[in-house]
């Protein structure tokens, strides 16, 4: 029991010590028609855009360049994100008109998900 | 073994006189041989065009898959990289990663919708701007966009190098080869369209296609040329002149001796000025031959449903 408790309590410590996440810094690399928000990502079919996301913490504990984001499209048939040359970068495709979801996470940590839409040109 | 004796024959060299000479110089030969051979297998085929992908990363490397591609065929915009591709044209594209952490990155289209195919050819689908990626691994390295147009017009260049606008003019037995290709808002318009060119009268001019459109003057008289690329048409008027005027003889003199043929020459002079317009030579076989007016041409592009 009494090591029940020190493992939760450790838990706590260490989730304590992570930065808490408010947002996702997002710059457009290039000038690709795209609309790239922290709550919204919006392509035209057939296009492709390049950015780079630096996430944002609300507390005192920034993030370090050891904080990788990962981001995850929910359906790749209508917007493909993949990593890209450069760490925090990362490519998105627009393969198909479509509705999908980007989860966000840190250290494989869920932190923020973004509905994005692939539009018709 | 001494070492020379291997080392020799590997290099094709001869070092001392106590080599045989002539099988020396056969070694020479077949090492040279090999050598090339090899060169010849490990070095792919040149691109026709290269661009500078969008992050840096590498050339996108662009290949005609046809001749009526403006790429290959205009000389006036020959080896650039097209940033617009004609609806329903066919081409080839690569990646060539210059960063070597990406040596392996290969080219796939962004959406099926624009660009079809499996590569390295592809075909334009559709109307719109579209990219190929880049893609080493799972992640992806680069991508370049292009914008895909309808072609509007068939272009057809003179000899010189200017777009023919009105009638084409030749002699009587005389071919003149044309390039062709589709025009459109943006050039070049990169890919290569289906082709045909079919003569109005076949007895007054015939049509053939090879890498570009080969017209030959049958019969003096007016005809035209149907060129046809992808949906488009121009018809061309083709006048075939009579030919040369017919030498006037000179007048001969009492005594034989002095008519050693200057005029004569002068009048053959003529003729081949007057010819100025005939690329590549008169081609008798061709002239006689007339089977071929119609002549199509599918630039790569048949099976089209890729």
């Amino acid at each position: 029991m009494t090591w029940r408790r020190l493992m939760t309590a450790a838990g706590l410590v260490l989730a304590a010590c992570q930065p808490r996440y408010e947002e996702l810094e997002i710059e457009v690399a290039g000038s690709a028609q795209v609309h790239v928000r922290t709550d919204e990502i919006r392509i035209p079919e057939g296009m492709v855009a390049a950015i780079r996301v630096k996430p944002v913490a609300s507390g005192r504990r920034e993030y370090e360049a050891f904080h990788l984001v990962e981001m995850t499209s929910r359906d790749e048939t209508v917007l493909m994100v993949r990593e890209g040359p450069e760490l925090d970068m990362f490519v998105l495709v627009g393969v198909s008109v479509g509705e999908t979801t980007v989860d966000v996470s840190i250290r494989n940590r869920d932190v923020d998900e973004i509905p994005s839409m692939v539009i018709a040109q | 073994v001494h070492p020379q004796r291997i080392i020799e024959p590997m290099l094709g060299l001869c070092i001392d006189e106590m080599s045989d000479e002539r099988r020396c110089t056969h070694r020479r030969v077949w090492w040279s041989a090999i050598a090339m051979l090899g060169v010849a297998s490990c070095s792919p085929d040149e691109p026709d065009a290269t661009g500078v992908g969008e992050l840096g990363n590498g050339d996108f490397e662009y290949r005609c898959e046809g001749s009526s591609d403006p790429v290959c065929a205009d000389p006036s915009v020959e080896g650039t990289f097209p940033s617009c591709i004609a609806l329903g044209a066919s081409f080839s594209l690569t990646y060539r990663a210059t960063n070597r952490e990406f040596k392996d990155a290969h080219a796939a289209p962004a959406s099926d919708r624009y660009f079809s195919g499996t590569g390295p050819s592809y075909r334009a689908q559709a109307i719109g701007r579209a990219a190929f990626v880049a893609i080493h691994e799972e992640r992806v390295v680069d991508y370049k966009h292009f914008q895909i147009e309808a072609a509007s017009e068939i272009v057809l260049l003179e000899e010189g190098g200017s777009p023919l606008h009105g009638e084409l003019v030749l002699n009587l037995d005389d071919s003149i080869e044309i390039p062709f290709f589709a025009g459109g808002p943006c050039s070049p318009l990169g890919g290569a369209l289906s082709r045909n060119a079919v003569s109005d009268d076949p007895s007054i001019a015939s049509a053939q296609l090879s890498d570009r459109l080969r017209v030959t003057g049958n019969a003096a008289g007016e005809t035209e040329i149907i060129v046809r690329l992808g949906e488009l048409e121009r018809r061309v008027p083709v006048v075939v002149l009579p030919g040369p005027p017919t030498p006037i003889p000179p007048p001969r003199r009492e005594s034989g001796g002095a008519d050693s043929g200057e005029s004569g020459d002068s009048s053959t002079g003529d003729t081949d000025t007057d010819r100025g317009t005939d690329t590549d030579g008169l081609d008798t076989t061709d002239t006689g031959t007339e089977s071929g007016d119609s002549t199509g041409d599918d630039a790569g592009t048949t099976g089209g449903g890729r």
